[in-house]
C-alpha cells in the first residue's frame, strides 16, 4: 500500500470512531479493512483516484453517522421497552471512556487551570487580554453543542458538566434579577442573606428543571437519569468549583503563587476522579474531598471568605448527591416505570 | 419456519438496498467485493461508500435478509474476512422488488406501443 493510502486510511479510522459505539464494535474492522482496500486500489490508479474515493467518503460520512446514531437511539427505546428491569445491568457503574472523561473534564481545565494561567502576570497586555477572550468565547460557544450531544445521547456522565453551567447560569440571573428588581439592592447586603437567597433560588431552579424535564417528553431522559443517579447533577455544579477558584482578585494576588493556582488544580483532579470512578460512594467523596482541600488551601493561603463561598457552593452542589443516601422506595409501592415513547 | 414478512410494506427498496441484495444473490461476498460488485452492477451509476453500505448491511442483518457467512475467497492465510450472504427472507424480498420493477417496466413499455400505434 502506498503511503497515501496508508495516511488516508489513518484519517479515515478516525472518522469511524465518530460513529454510535455498538456500530464500531461490529463494523469498524470490517469498513477500515473495505476502505483500505479501496484505498489502495485507487491508490494504484492515481492520486485523482484515491482522491475521488475520500471525498465519497467524505461527502457520505456526516449523514451516515448521523443516521447510525438516530438508529442505534431507536433501538434503545425498543430495548429499553423490552427488556426486564433485572436484566438491565446496574446503572451509574458504566466506566466512562478516555473520549468521555475529555468531553466531561475539558470545561473544568478551561475555567480552573487554565483560566488562572492566562491572567498572570498581572496586568495583563491588549494582546493577551484580547487572545484570552478569544479563547474563552471559542470554548464557551462549544457548551450548546456539548447539552446537545448530551441530550441525543440520553444524558451520559460527562454531559452534566454543561447541563450544570446551564443550571448555574440561570440560578445566576435569577438571583441577580431578584436583588435589582425585587430588593432594588446591590451587592452591598451582607453575604449569608445573599448566599441563603441564592441557595433557595437554585433549589427552585433545580426543582423546577426537574419538574419539566418529568412532564415534557423530549427531556423525560434528563429526569431518569437524575433519578437514577443524583450524584450526576452534583457534578454539573461542581463545575461551580472550579469557576470559583478560577475567578482570582489581581489586585490583591498579582502574583501566580500555589495559593492560587493549586485549589483549581485540586478541583480539575476532583473532577477526574469522579468521572472516572466506578461507584457512587467514591464519586461523592471525590467531589467532597476536592472541595474542602480546595477551599483549605486558599484559606492557607490568606483568603479566608473563600470558606463562605465554598461552603455556599458544598450546600448547591451537594443538596442532589444527598438526595442519593436517601433509602430506595418501596418495590412493592414503587409505580410502574414511565415509558419514554407512550 | 420463517417468520412471516409483509412484502408491500417493505417495498420499494432503495437503490442501494436493491443493488446489495442483488449481489449477494449469486453467493456470499465480503464488503469490498460487494462495492465493486454494486458498482459493476448498476454500470458505474451507484458507487457505495464504506459508511452507506456498511450502515445499509447493519440494517439488513437486523430485518433478517441478510446473514453473515464464511468468506468464499479466505484462503486461511489472509486476514480474516467477514462475509454476507442472502437469508430466504432476503431472496423473497429481491424476488417481490424485481417483480414489482419488471411490472413497471412492463406498464411504461405498453405505453410507449401505444404511443407509436
Amino acid at each position: 500500500m502506498s503511503s497515501a493510502a496508508r495516511f488516508v486510511t489513518r484519517l479515515y479510522a478516525l472518522l469511524l470512531r465518530l460513529y454510535p459505539r455498538r456500530f464500531r464494535e461490529e463494523f469498524t474492522g470490517e469498513m477500515q479493512a473495505t476502505f483500505a482496500a479501496a484505498a489502495a486500489e485507487a491508490a494504484g490508479r492515481g492520486r485523482l483516484s484515491l482522491v475521488t474515493v475520500c471525498l465519497r467518503e467524505l461527502w457520505d460520512w456526516p449523514l451516515v453517522v448521523i443516521r447510525a446514531h438516530l438508529h442505534e437511539r431507536r433501538k434503545r427505546d425498543m430495548d429499553a421497552q423490552t427488556s426486564s428491569p433485572t436484566t438491565n445491568p446496574p446503572v451509574g457503574n458504566e466506566r466512562l471512556s478516555w473520549l468521555e472523561t475529555l468531553a466531561g473534564l475539558w470545561p473544568f481545565l478551561l475555567f480552573g487551570p487554565v483560566s488562572v494561567l492566562l491572567a498572570y502576570p498581572y496586568p495583563m497586555p491588549d494582546w493577551r487580554y484580547v487572545l484570552s477572550r478569544r479563547i474563552l468565547i471559542a470554548c464557551v460557544s462549544l457548551f450548546p453543542l456539548g447539552l446537545g450531544i448530551g441530550w441525543f445521547k440520553r444524558w451520559p456522565r460527562w454531559s452534566y458538566t454543561y447541563l450544570g453551567l446551564a443550571l448555574l447560569v440561570l440560578s445566576g440571573f435569577v438571583v441577580n434579577a431578584i436583588f435589582r428588581i425585587v430588593f432594588e439592592v446591590g451587592p452591598e447586603w451582607p453575604f449569608w442573606p445573599q448566599a441563603m437567597i441564592a441557595i433557595g433560588v437554585f433549589a427552585l431552579t433545580m426543582g423546577v428543571l426537574l419538574l419539566a424535564a418529568r412532564a415534557w417528553r423530549p427531556l423525560l431522559s434528563l429526569y431518569l437519569g437524575v433519578r437514577r443517579d443524583w450524584t450526576q447533577l452534583s457534578f454539573g455544579l461542581f463545575l461551580g468549583a472550579g469557576i470559583l477558584f478560577g475567578l482570582i482578585d489581581h489586585e490583591e494576588d498579582p502574583v501566580l503563587t500555589v495559593f492560587v493556582f493549586l485549589p483549581s488544580l485540586i478541583v480539575l483532579l476532583g473532577a477526574f476522579a469522579y468521572l472516572r470512578s466506578a461507584t457512587k460512594a467514591q464519586r461523592i467523596l471525590a467531589m467532597l474531598t476536592s472541595l474542602a482541600l480546595a477551599i483549605g488551601v486558599r484559606a492557607a493561603g490568606g483568603k479566608f471568605f473563600y470558606g463562605g463561598y465554598g461552603a455556599v457552593l458544598g450546600v448547591i452542589i451537594f443538596i442532589p448527591a444527598l438526595l442519593e443516601l436517601l433509602p430506595p422506595a418501596d418495590p412493592s409501592r414503587a409505580k410502574p416505570p414511565v415509558s419514554i415513547t407512550s | 419456519m420463517a417468520p412471516s414478512l409483509d412484502l408491500p410494506s417493505n417495498l420499494p427498496l432503495t437503490e442501494a438496498t436493491f443493488f446489495i441484495l442483488l449481489s449477494l444473490s449469486p453467493g456470499p461476498k465480503h464488503g469490498y467485493a460487494i462495492m465493486k460488485d454494486v458498482q459493476a452492477l448498476s454500470e458505474d451509476r451507484v458507487v457505495l461508500s464504506t459508511g452507506t453500505l456498511y450502515g445499509a448491511l447493519k440494517r439488513l442483518l437486523e430485518q433478517g435478509w441478510v446473514k453473515r457467512a464464511n468468506d468464499p475467497e479466505s484462503n486461511g492465510t489472509a486476514r480474516e474476512r467477514k462475509a454476507y450472504a442472502l437469508t430466504n427472507e432476503g431472496r423473497r424480498v429481491l424476488k417481490a422488488e424485481t417483480a414489482r420493477l419488471q411490472k413497471l417496466v412492463k406498464a411504461a413499455q405498453l405505453r410507449a406501443v401505444e404511443e407509436r400505434t
